[in-house]
């Protein structure tokens, strides 16, 4: 009766560790198996280093490019107003809605000649043309 | 008893099974401590890899936090700027409605839409106005339409015929004035042929169908066909004659002679007097990276013809690759401020297709074909942001170094976050900018709406009104503009030695931030007055550490559309391969340089003479290593900010010089 309760015993214990001992086998094992990603995610963080690129890096890069092309396009758009006003206004020199538009064209020049005195704009790099006083 | 000995049998049994279960839980136990130690003695190495990633995470976030402070002042400033420009548009554009309404109100016409189309003409903008339910239809068709419902008095009697043959005579006569878009041994072709006339003045006159023989007939009608094909073309398109049109732009017409800009940048053309089409038949293959010279040389006696048909699906994936990560891969496309290395593989296509479409037009011009060869098959490096003017400006090599230097593969191509600047060698003439204007308004309404060549060569001639007849050919805009490098193709002989010959990757920045097209100028470095640059730049690539290309973005050249189709599509493709580039190499900055940073603060002495701020230039250092000593590597010693507390350093982009007394 001794004997066998202590067989039981050892067999209830044996098992036991068995468990444990596969739980612990497979813990370890599932960690160990993430070693070829961190490798991967080591390498890609070294890389991402030497470009200094993160996830909020990236987002304000891109929206930093819109905006530059955003602004160069706005301008363009005035440009093209102006190139199209000049050979209007020889063809209809006197019609009255001139004054207004001219007065227009002048302010945004005006404006995009005073973007160089902004602090850090020579720094950009954007360079949009001159735009000549109309009168 | 009975009962005893039963027992005791019994007993027996349950004892021999429990040993036995035992015996197996035992073993059992044993297999799996051996596997639980197995498993043990790697997750070191995992923790290991875990406080590496965890410390370069940590010092990646350190290190950008000063920049991202910066991106954002810049963000700030952009955002105050577009607004303006923007309510500063809205309002002019108002202003420039109402002058539109008085200005339709006091033009000729019977009818709104002619008055509005008279207007329109006095704007310098010809044509008819159509609604959308008359698309198929041609002008002719829709105005007698518009004539009969009394909506006009007038009508096109321009048949689709007539338009044709027009493109195609206006094709044939701007590849004399300015630009190839037909290649100029078909053009000669066409001549020989006497389908076409070349008329005193120089312009071009068609057959008359009526004095045409059948042959000459079929041969103005695929010349007809051609033309108009190239006509409606896009820059997405990838046929022949669509990448012989859009490879370089089309706006800026090519160079005849080489005058001082091209001169000092080492330009080559080398002519191959008796070049002629091969006709065995033999096999092309992909262009791998690894093709070796005398390959390359064979290739490009195949011609442009048949090594772009070829090739032409390598192109396109490439395209597609570009498109779906948003780069720059159109000619007049500016690159991004601040590009992904991703940008590597937009920019070889990029510069890949304005080399065959010079090549086209140059068929003879084996270094041309070189550079068109090398460049689809180069194996492509990215410098980032920061890098290029450091290794630009290295000390110079001496003709010790240059004969250390070996190249990985036949063909390379470099690619810089930062273009050099090749500066202007003369200044501009008013008329020449309002040239320039002009150019750069086409191209950035051409980018902006995807034209096709017909509508781009229009605008152009719109845009640049007075100055119509007024050519400036690469040369001449180089040398009054300047131009941005944004990469450089390197050539290797059998042994990886750099050869003399390799190519300049070069754009020009237009005015509204889109550029002029995208030019491939074969050069040597015994005739370049860059030499020192360019060597270091090779050694970049000879002597750096390369991050190699990430797994999940290789697409193996050939495989089937469907398959490159499901790689590209996947989110974990697209974001890896923005950062590393498919298939690119990125420079390894903390194991090139003897330090993780590549500028470092030196503070200097304060007894010691003050010196301003500057940086000290970087250079490579031979340092032995292996037993005895015997063998040697390069160590890249970076480049110092010294005395750094003393004030600020300009800005750092590469400037490439040129003496402007010989322009």
């Amino acid at each position: 009766m001794t004997e066998d309760q202590s067989a039981e015993e050892l067999v209830a214990q044996l098992r036991g560790q068995v468990a444990a001992t596969r739980k612990s086998r497979m813990d370890a094992q599932r960690i160990a198996a993430t070693s070829p990603l961190l490798r991967t995610a080591l390498e890609r963080a070294s890389r991402d280093r030497s470009s200094g690129a993160t996830n909020e890096t990236d987002d304000l890069h891109e929206e930093i490019e819109h905006l530059r092309d955003d602004i160069a396009h706005e301008v363009r758009r005035v440009d093209r107003v102006r190139a199209l006003f000049d050979r209007a206004d020889t063809a209809y020199p006197d019609l009255p809605q001139r004054h207004r538009l001219i007065n227009d064209l002048n302010r945004e020049g005006r404006w995009r000649a005073g973007l160089a005195a902004l602090a850090g704009w020579q720094e950009l790099r954007l360079d949009l043309p001159a735009a000549e006083e109309l009168v | 008893m009975v009962r005893g000995k039963h027992r005791t049998r019994s007993s027996g049994r349950r004892t021999a099974a429990q040993e036995a279960l035992i015996e197996q839980l035992r073993d059992e136990l044993e297999l799996e401590r051996q596997l639980l130690g197995e498993a043990e003695s790697v997750l070191g190495r995992v923790g290991e890899l875990q406080a590496a990633l965890q410390r370069e995470n940590a010092t990646l976030s350190e290190e950008v936090a000063p920049y991202v402070d910066h991106l954002k002042v810049e963000r700030k400033l952009l955002r105050a700027v577009f607004a303006d420009a923007h309510a500063h548009q809205a309002r002019v554009h108002e202003s420039w409605d109402r002058y539109c309404e008085a200005g339709m109100d006091h033009a000729s016409g019977t009818t709104s839409l002619e008055r509005m189309e008279s207007f329109s003409r006095t704007l310098g903008i010809h044509g008819w106005l159509t609604s959308s339910a008359a698309d198929g239809l041609s002008a002719e068709q829709i105005t007698r339409i518009q004539r009969a419902r009394g909506e006009r008095r007038g009508a096109s009697s321009l048949s689709h015929e007539q338009k044709k043959l027009a493109t195609l005579t206006m094709m044939l006569d701007f590849a004399i004035l300015e630009l190839p878009t037909i290649a100029s041994s078909y053009r000669q072709h066409l001549i020989d042929e006497h389908v076409v006339i070349v008329a005193e003045d120089g312009t071009h006159q068609l057959l008359d169908r009526a004095d045409a023989s059948a042959p000459q007939e079929r041969l103005l009608d695929e010349a007809v066909s051609l033309a108009h094909r190239v006509w409606e073309s896009r820059q997405s398109d990838l046929d022949l004659e669509a990448l012989q049109a859009w490879g370089s732009g089309t706006v800026v017409p090519p160079t005849r002679q080489a005058g001082p800009a091209m001169r000092s940048l080492g330009y080559i053309a080398e002519n191959h007097s008796d070049w002629r089409p091969p006709t065995r038949p033999a096999s092309i293959g992909l262009p791998i990276p690894s093709t070796p010279a005398a390959r390359r040389n064979e290739l490009v006696s195949f011609g442009p013809s048949r090594m772009a048909g070829q090739w032409r699906e390598v192109f396109a994936m490439r395209h597609r690759i570009s498109t779906e990560l948003k780069l720059a891969s159109h000619p007049f496309a500016r690159l991004s401020p601040y590009p992904h290395p991703g940008q590597a593989l937009a920019s070889q296509n990029m510069y890949t297709l304005a080399a065959f479409s010079h090549w086209f037009n140059a068929e003879a011009n084996g270094s041309v074909g070189k550079a068109a060869i090398g460049l689809t098959a180069a194996a492509s490096y990215w410098l980032p942001a920061g890098q290029t003017a450091s290794f630009a400006e290295s000390e110079p090599l001496d003709e010790s170094d240059r004969a250390e230097l070996t190249l990985p593969f036949p063909q390379v191509f470099l690619a810089f976050a930062e273009p050099l600047l090749l500066e202007p060698r003369s200044d501009p003439e008013p008329a020449d900018e309002a040239y320039f204007l002009g150019l750069s308004a086409t191209a950035h309404d051409a980018l902006k709406d995807d034209v096709s060549v017909r509508d781009l060569l229009e605008a152009r001639d719109r845009d640049r009104g007075e100055h119509e007849w007024r050519v400036v050919d690469l040369d001449e805009m180089i040398a009054k503009f300047g131009a941005q490098i944004e990469g450089v193709l390197l050539l290797a002989d059998s042994i990886g030695r750099p050869d003399d010959f390799f190519a300049w990757c070069l754009t020009i920045p237009g005015s509204y931030g889109a550029n002029l097209g995208r030019f491939v100028l074969p050069a040597l470095r015994s005739k370049t007055d860059y030499r020192e640059v360019l060597d270091n730049l090779t050694a970049v690539v000879a002597w750096a550490h390369w991050h190699e290309p990430d797994a999940s973005t290789d697409i193996p050249l050939g495989i089937p559309h469907e398959d490159a189709e499901g790689i590209i599509s996947t989110s974990e493709f697209r974001r890896e391969a923005r950062r590393s580039g498919a298939g690119i190499r990125v420079i390894d900055v903390g194991a090139t340089h003897r330090r993780a940073a590549s500028i470092r603060s030196v503070v200097s002495n304060e007894r010691e003479t003050p010196i301003t701020p500057h940086i000290r230039r970087g250079h490579w250092r031979r340092q032995r290593f292996g037993s005895r000593l015997e063998q040697t590597k390069r160590i890249r010693i970076a480049p110092v900010l010294v005395n750094a507390h003393r004030g600020d350093v300009a800005p750092r982009v590469y400037r490439l010089r040129a003496s402007r007394s010989d322009a």
